[in-house]
């Protein structure tokens, strides 16, 4: 368990002191997937760094299996880095060094016997789908591969904790899908805590069970995902969650240049409705000839969460109300754009 | 070599000798002292490994003074110590304080800034995987600029053999001196020319080496 008690950090520089962590309480249990998101600039990376002791503290207690990380000697502190795996926006590999020394390194460290080193990058290589890529240098390999080197180096020396940040923010959607399944694999198999940040909602809707928001420095809101999404407590919380309504108004605008008659309706999916077919059902019991024509649907814990766009031929007011009460039966929001 | 006669076949050979002599050995003793001065500097800089403003300033304000004075100037100035350390101000030996003096703070600088370019990240990943300071300069950093280090080495290779032909003009021997003695002052023109034309082969040759040395290492 990670326990973060009234954690405060201030950075000074010559020209401005930032207060970069004010006051933050958290508390993370064993392994879970937990995510921090906020803006760029919030604390986040700071917060993480907190964990690992990369970054100290000015006020406060960080506690990793109720041992308080401000106790430890320099070398304890050392030790106890081996058993928190990191990795990072930009993989930070080591350019002059293979995909098989990449990983060998951490046991290198921590001097582990030779044998068991060849043994143990083996079968990490295996892990993250690595296979006949051992002698590769990093400058040969894709973004996701060099984030699959980052992750098998991360878990090198058996870690009980995984730290990411913003470990798929460099890579496309796709990659970045890969990635995040890796990280849920491993989360499963080997039972390993995973705290990560980052900026992007469909990170932490598809993968992560709790989430902690945070603006400029300060955890204003700790919950479920699901339940953070629907009902954000704080009026910064759903500021932020309103950078995607945005989006949607975009999406919309641009669809209806493109669909300039008929009607277009937005439907909502969360996940208590989203393993059913209900489109197939709608389409059946209001006769109408629904095309899907725009859908942000992301694989979440429970099901398929996100948002469809869908588009109608000219229908009367009648009609429409309807097929908007249809949709209301089956709990999906559905509104007319 | 049946345009020259044995005797200046011997001195052609001997200049060459002691200029690879001169050169060889001051680029060894450049080489482990700059990058241990460049080490210093980088670990003592603001935000390095062991930040210390003291050690860092002392040691950079030397390598400026050091690199600033022109080398046939702190060839005299260095001549006493040369006299005490070998014995003698003549003779290739005697030119390698000066040499050495000259090329290592040279060396200090290129290899400081060989480390800064190590990306942070790397850093920080040594870091967080619970790495120590002598294992960071060791194991990520060294590695990590290897091949900037190691086309150090060649350009610093190449000026010191402009050096020691300089140095050979105080009796330092070596090809300069050759080209000066025999070449200039007894009008010699071919031993001038073949001179000349050794110090531009070796310069290649060095310069190939390098070039290729930097390609293999390199993996970006
Ligand atoms: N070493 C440092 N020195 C000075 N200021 C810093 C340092 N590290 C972070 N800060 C400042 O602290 C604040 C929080 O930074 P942090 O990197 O934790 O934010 P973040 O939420 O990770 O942002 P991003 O999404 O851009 O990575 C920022 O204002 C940043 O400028
Ligand atoms: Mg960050």
């Amino acid at each position: 368990m990670i326990e973060i008690k009234d954690v405060s950090k201030t950075f000074r520089t010559k020209e401005a002191s930032v207060k970069a962590l004010k006051h933050c309480s958290l508390k993370i249990e064993d392994g879970e997937i937990f995510g921090i998101i906020g803006h760029s600039g919030a604390g986040k990376s700071t917060l993480l760094r907190i964990i690992n002791q990369l970054e100290r503290q000015d006020e406060g207690e960080v506690l990793i299996n109720k041992e308080n990380m401000a106790n430890l000697s320099k070398k304890e502190l050392l030790e106890k880095r081996r058993k928190i795996g990191m990795i990072f926006q930009h993989f930070n590999l080591l350019s002059s060094k293979t995909v098989y020394q990449n990983i060998a390194l951490p046991l290198k460290i921590a001097k582990v016997d030779p044998k068991i080193q060849e043994a143990k990058v083996k079968e990490l290589i295996a892990l993250v789908g690595l296979n006949g890529k051992e002698n590769a240098y990093p400058a040969k390999l894709s973004g996701g591969q060099k984030q699959r080197v980052g992750i098998a180096r991360a878990l090198a020396n058996d870690p009980e904790i995984l730290l990411c940040d913003e470990a798929t923010s460099a890579l496309d959607p796709k990659t970045s899908e890969t990635i995040l399944d890796l990280l849920r694999d491993i989360n499963q198999k080997l039972g390993i805590t995973i705290v990560l940040i980052t900026h992007q909602m469909e990170v932490v809707q598809k993968i992560c069970q709790r989430i902690a928001f945070m603006v400029e420095g300060e955890i204003v809101e700790t919950g479920l995902t699901e339940e953070l999404f629907a009902h954000p407590k704080d009026s910064r919380t759903k500021q932020f969650l309103l950078t995607s309504i945005r989006e949607i108004e975009k999406t919309s605008k641009d669809l209806k240049k493109l669909y300039p008659d008929g009607q277009l309706l937005r439907l909502v999916f969360d996940d208590q409705n989203s393993d059913q077919p209900i489109l197939a059902k709608i389409i059946r019991q209001s006769e109408l000839p629904l095309s899907i024509v725009n859908a942000h649907l992301v694989p979440s814990l429970k099901g398929t969460i996100g948002s469809m766009y869908v588009h109608v031929a000219k229908i009367d007011d009648h009609k429409l109300q309807e097929l908007l009460s249809l949709f209301d039966s089956y709990h999906v929001k559905a509104e007319v754009i | 070599m049946a345009i020259f006669d044995s005797y200046e076949s011997l001195q052609i050979l001997e200049a060459l000798g002691e200029t690879l002599y001169m050169t060889g050995v001051s680029l060894l003793f450049a080489v482990i002292i700059g990058i241990i001065m460049g080490i210093i500097l980088f670990i003592t800089q603001d935000k390095g490994l062991y930040p210390n403003k003291i050690i860092h300033t002392i040691l950079d304000w030397l390598i400026n003074i050091l690199r600033a004075i022109p080398f046939i100037i702190l060839l005299i100035l260095v001549m006493p110590l040369a006299k005490i350390l070998t014995g003698s101000i003549l003779g290739a030996s005697a030119a390698l304080p000066s040499l050495i003096l000259s090329s290592a703070p040279f060396y200090a600088r290129m290899s400081m800034i060989a480390l800064n370019e190590v990306d942070k990240g790397v850093i920080e990943a040594a870091k967080a995987m619970g790495a120590n300071n002598i294992t960071i300069i060791f194991k990520f950093l060294l590695p990590e600029a290897k091949s900037a280090l190691v086309s150090g080495i060649a350009l610093m290779a190449i000026s010191l053999i402009g050096y020691t032909a300089m140095a050979g003009a105080i009796g330092a021997g070596g090809l300069g001196d050759l080209a000066y003695t025999y070449g200039f002052t007894r009008q010699n023109y071919l031993i001038l020319y073949l001179a000349t034309a050794l110090v531009v082969v070796i310069v290649f040759i060095i310069q190939f080496i390098g070039d290729y040395l930097v390609k293999r290492i390199d993996k970006r």
